[in-house]
């Protein structure tokens, strides 16, 4: 192999590793996250989140799959779900905080086939990689406001600009 | 006059003084009630309110769940017992104790209206009556599948 393309490869690689620390926000010392020893340790939520006060609360309405155009985006948990976070992280935006500010969620989801549970979790999962996981409610309902929206996600996180 | 009764009559004043001189802080702001112009319920306060949180905890919908998840074939008495036994360990990691407790949510899989009292009993006598805003949500489905009952909380602690 030509040694050039190896070089490239290392350059490439230390690149990406060196993104993925960054990726890895500093926690925020005023806000606490607890998994106490006598819980379960579940990988898809903090057993309890304590934010120090003084602090300014972004309250976010449950966000669903439905774009800017009402439009319903995706017939699966799975899909729906890349969508309702897509729409939570305009709503972190536009509220002034970001993912790690978050410290409370209740996802709602339609679990049709009883698989939907397991493909929810692991979206919040991966959408909170790089940061820590808030609070959360995993709520399995009957229905949505409208028929054929399958998950929803209503948030609580802190403001500290 | 009794030497002893001589005695509470010289210090009981300043018993009295002290307590109403706690300083600024420590004193719990939290009010829990019911208003004249809502139903009232041993259940749950309508209204709660506090000026003096210093910081404020999020506790995630505890279940009956330990390490190895919800053992089979609990009667939902058991697992509102285990619910209510980790929400307290939660809360207690956080340094806060069911007085904190401001909010509630109370959910519950296929539920059957004689089902209320099974699970208001126990959580009554967990926050020693003194109850907080509550929601009492009946759902399809919990997260692990075989769980009855789970119960999210907010709480508020003055000081800390």
């Amino acid at each position: 192999m030509n040694p050039g393309i190896i070089c490239r490869g290392i350059v490439a690689a230390s690149l990406i590793c060196t993104a993925g620390l960054f990726a890895q926000k500093p926690a925020d010392p005023e806000i606490e996250r607890l998994n106490p020893a006598d819980l379960p340790k579940l990988d898809y939520l903090s057993q309890v989140v304590k934010v120090k006060n003084g602090k300014k609360f972004l309250h976010i309405a449950g966000q669903t799959a439905i774009n800017t155009k009402l439009e319903i985006v995706g017939q699966t948990v799975d899909a729906q779900a890349d969508t309702a976070l897509k729409n939570l992280d305009f709503a972190l935006q536009a509220g002034g905080a970001e993912k790690q500010d978050v410290v409370h969620l209740n996802v709602f989801f339609v679990d049709s086939d009883g698989g939907a549970g397991k493909t929810v979790t692991s979206k919040i999962k991966a959408y909170f990689k790089n940061v820590p996981l808030p609070a959360i409610t995993y709520l399995g309902v009957p229905k949505l406001v409208g028929d054929g929206m399958l998950i929803e996600i209503e948030g609580l996180a802190v403001v500290r600009k | 006059m009794p030497n002893h009764t001589r005695l509470l009559l010289r210090i009981g004043p300043w018993i009295v003084l002290g307590c109403l001189f706690v300083p600024p802080g420590t004193r719990a702001e939290k009010k829990k009630f019911t208003p004249e112009t809502l139903f009232t319920s041993s259940d749950f306060n309508h209204v709660v309110v506090s000026d003096n949180a210093r910081s404020l905890v999020f506790v995630s919908a505890q279940s009956a769940a330990d390490e190895s998840g919800i053992e089979e074939g609990l009667s939902l008495q058991e697992q509102t017992k285990r619910t209510l036994q980790n929400l307290k360990t939660a809360l207690e990691a956080a340094g806060a104790t069911p007085d904190d407790v401001v909010r509630i949510h109370i959910y519950v899989t296929n539920y059957q209206q004689m089902e209320g009292p099974i699970i208001g009993r126990q959580v009554r006598r967990f926050f020693n009556n003194h109850m907080p805003a509550s929601s009492f949500i009946p759902v399809g489905s919990l997260y692990p599948k075989n769980s009855r009952v789970q119960m999210d909380a907010e709480a508020e602690l003055e000081g800390q």
